[in-house]
């Protein structure tokens, strides 16, 4: 036994456990894959990985709102082209009213399918998507109208609300989705409110009407009417597809943006794990050596060892 | 034949003297890992020797001495009241941080990002009962993780008092023994190493707990003063220090924790003298590192002030926004509520309004009218800047109340391993100056064997030549 040696067992148990907390260390960092896994690791860093996992946070809920405005829209546009097909086929079934050869009856007929088309027309314009009314505008839960072939125009109007609700993307542009309500595609006003010559539930209406009436003037200028809905209709599609490409650029740039902040956050947070495992072999050599000399140190004796 | 005999007399003598070595020699062995016991060396002299004169010399004792160097001892006590100071620092802050999400996935930075996640879905739907619903349930995942921080961060406060008023009864007992034993060492004779031993083995225990300044007395008694000023132990007689919590005079906040305070018997604040040792982190804890989180009488805390800093942003957005445009326009109302009486303990009453529907949620933004206005600007606060904050955003101004507490922790386990390495260092050195050296006693003990051996042989010399004298001298009268 040498003179201190309480002193030496001190110094010796004060470096096993700094060698014990390097172990320690390295482990969690190997388990959890983060170099930074308390406020005292790098203090330094913690504001920005915080401020990175915040923003990937929010690009991620910025993804999933374009994803769901992305299937609303493509809802939209899928019925802005099935009523397409039905103006094209109105505009057919005009031109066959119209014709010298048809008679009243064959008319009338026609009629009742106008009717029935006008009736599609309206369920397209309340096509809904998860409860919601994809034209119902900034009141998506109110049905926008209802058929109703008594009244003038065929329609009744439900919901009279504009169409504000703009969606951001992750650049902070916002964009108002869906960009168009059920009045502005299928019941076209005037700025003094009055129908505009190229209102599609009114003009298909007096389609039906002029064809039940047998009224050849009706049907011609119906029919002329039909066409420049089609070209009213075929803008609102143009609209959407200015929608959709936007919700795809910025779905892109989105997630471009994540791998972006992933990658930074993975810079600044994330444990090299080669030189962790090194740190770890290290620290555990270190620790055995010290255990093995401080038995060594332990097994050394006095000189009272060697009297006889 | 008067000289043999005196011979005698001295070489028995000195077998008194080496039996005293060795008794010596014993006690330091016996005692070698006794704390505070310092090598004894039996100081012996050599008598006045002149044969002509008749002075026949030998061998004296004059005294034990003690190895004790009052410089080592004083670095030790040194050295002990920063390695307590920075160890308790260490472990209590260490302890602190834990509450504070690194991830921004859980406690508050992650309800908060699941609230601005939640405002943002809403936005896009403003009008859906579960988006709604979302916001509502996210909201009270931040009412409760505030809550959860408020209330570890609390008991950690708590567990650090009773650690505080512990150290401060250990201080006064460990004080109270260096009075007994002051009182021991006046009565005692001389200088009794076991006595001695038991003094300085207090006074460093001492130094662990507190800074203390410690006076040696020509009788051999400790005088020790707190911080240099104010006497703990003063001879036989004994001040303890009690432990009281009290508010500042004035306090901006009264229904605040009160602060820690040291007293002296005579009611005098001695706080300001104890900055080193347990006692002294303790008090820092308690009094500095604490409040700037759970506040005091002359600060909110940090916590409230983001607890409060979300409930008002969120309330004023949604105060001012509309659920209905109408005729006749609806206004939302408030999401959060809390306890304005008491704005030290916001973190803790923050809570999510009763009996709030999904659909008493404004998203509406009155003054551009757009539907979803409202529940935009209440996603973007993510990033918006907060004026009472910093003009930083609530993530942001947690993650910098983190970034304090964890470069605190850092500096204190750094100071931690240097102060302990400074302590060892210490010890070490007073061990090697005035530490039992086993081999040393084994050797002296040999020495003191062979001098016995030899005085023992002597005396058998004279006794056999003081026979063979006495044997002529009855031969010649017989």
């Amino acid at each position: 036994m040498l003179a201190g040696l309480d002193a030496y067992t001190s110094t010796f148990l004060s470096a096993l456990n700094t060698t014990e907390n390097r172990i320690t260390t390295a482990n969690e960092q190997l388990s959890s894959g983060y170099r930074v896994n308390q406020p005292s690791d790098d203090p330094g860093a913690i504001e920005a990985i915080l401020g990175y996992q915040s923003q990937i946070d929010q690009v991620t809920q910025v993804q999933s709102n374009l994803a769901q405005a992305t299937t609303m829209s493509n809802v939209a546009d899928s019925a802005l082209s099935s009523a397409s097909t039905m103006l094209n086929q109105l505009s057919s079934i005009a031109t066959e009213g119209a014709s010298s050869t048809s008679t009243a009856t064959q008319n009338a007929s026609l009629g009742q399918q106008v009717q029935g088309i006008e009736q599609q027309l309206v369920s397209l314009a309340n096509t809904s998507f998860n409860g919601s009314y994809v034209f119902g505008g900034d009141d998506p839960t109110t049905q926008p109208y209802t058929f109703n072939w008594s009244v003038p125009g065929g329609v009744v109007q439900n919901n009279t609300a504009g169409v504000t609700v703009a969606v951001t993307n992750s650049d902070g542009d916002s964009l108002v989705i869906p960009p168009q309500t059920a009045q502005q595609v299928f019941d076209a006003r005037n700025a003094d409110g009055s129908v505009a010559a190229s209102n599609i539930f009114q003009n298909v209406y007096a389609l039906g009407q002029a064809l039940q009436s047998n009224n050849q003037a009706g049907i011609q200028a119906a029919a002329s009417s039909i066409t420049a809905s089609i070209v009213q209709l075929g803008q609102a599609t143009t609209t959407s597809g200015v929608t959709l490409n936007w919700l795809q650029q910025s779905t892109t740039s989105a997630t471009s943006k994540l791998t972006d902040l992933q990658s930074q956050l993975s810079n600044l947070r994330d444990a090299d794990a080669a030189q962790a495992a090194t740190d770890l072999q290290t620290a555990e050599t270190a620790q055995q050596a010290a255990i093995a000399a401080h038995g060594t140190l332990s097994n050394l004796k006095s000189l009272f060892s060697y009297f006889g | 034949m008067a000289s043999l005999f005196a011979t005698l007399g001295t070489a028995g003598n000195s077998l008194d003297v080496l039996q005293q070595a060795i008794g010596v020699v014993q006690n330091n062995v016996t005692n070698a890992t006794t704390p505070g016991y310092v090598t004894q060396t039996l100081q012996i002299a050599a008598r006045p020797f002149d044969a002509e004169g008749n002075l026949w010399g030998g061998v004296e004792s004059t005294g034990v001495q003690s190895s004790r160097d009052q410089y080592a001892e004083q670095s030790v006590w040194t050295a002990n009241q920063q390695s307590g100071y920075a160890s308790q620092q260490s472990a209590s802050l260490n302890q602190l941080q834990q509450i504070f999400d690194v991830t921004g996935q859980s406690g508050i930075p992650g309800s908060l990002s699941t609230l601005y996640s939640a405002f943002s879905a809403w936005s896009t739907t403003p009008s859906n009962a579960t988006a709604q619903q979302s916001v509502i349930t996210a909201a009270q995942g931040v009412s409760a993780a505030f809550s959860q921080t408020f209330s570890q961060a609390q008991q950690i406060n708590s567990d650090n008092d009773q650690e505080l008023a512990s150290s401060v009864s250990q201080l006064n007992q460990y004080t109270s023994q260096i009075a007994t034993l002051n009182g021991e060492i006046r009565t005692s004779p001389g200088n009794d190493a076991g006595l001695q031993s038991q003094l300085y083995n207090t006074l460093e225990e001492v130094s662990n707990l507190a800074p203390v300044t410690v006076n040696m007395q020509s009788d051999g008694t400790a005088t020790v003063l707190l911080g240099g000023q104010s006497p703990l132990v003063q001879g036989i007689t004994q001040n303890n220090i009690s432990l009281n919590y009290t508010q500042p005079a004035n306090p901006t906040y009264p229904n605040a924790t009160p602060s820690a305070q040291l007293l002296t018997p005579q009611g005098q604040d001695v706080t300001s003298l104890v900055t080193q040792g347990t006692i002294g982190a303790g008090l820092t804890f308690a009094n500095t590192t604490m409040p700037t989180l759970l506040g005091n009488g002359s600060q909110q805390g940090s916590l409230n002030q983001l607890a409060q800093g979300v409930a008002d942003t969120v309330n004023n957005l949604l105060t001012a926004g509309q659920v209905s445009a109408g005729p006749p326009p609806v206004s939302g109302v408030p999401l959060f509520t809390y306890s304005a009486a008491a704005p030290t303990g916001i973190a803790s009453s923050l809570a999510v309004s009763a009996n709030i529907t999904g659909s008493q949620l404004a998203a509406i933004d009155p003054g551009t009218g757009v539907a979803n206005g409202n529940a935009t600007a209440l996603a973007n606060l993510a990033t918006t800047a907060n004026a009472n904050l910093n003009n930083l955003s609530f993530s942001q101004y947690y993650g910098a109340v983190a970034a304090n507490v964890g470069q605190q922790a850092a500096t204190a386990t750094s100071n931690d391993t240097a102060t302990t390495a400074a302590l060892n260092q210490a010890q070490s050195l007073r061990a090697q100056v005035s530490g039992v050296s086993l081999n040393q006693q084994a050797t002296q003990l040999l020495q003191f064997q062979e001098s016995y051996q030899a005085s023992a042989q002597l005396i058998t010399t004279i006794n056999t030549i003081t026979q063979s004298l006495l044997t002529v001298m009855q031969q010649a009268t017989g």
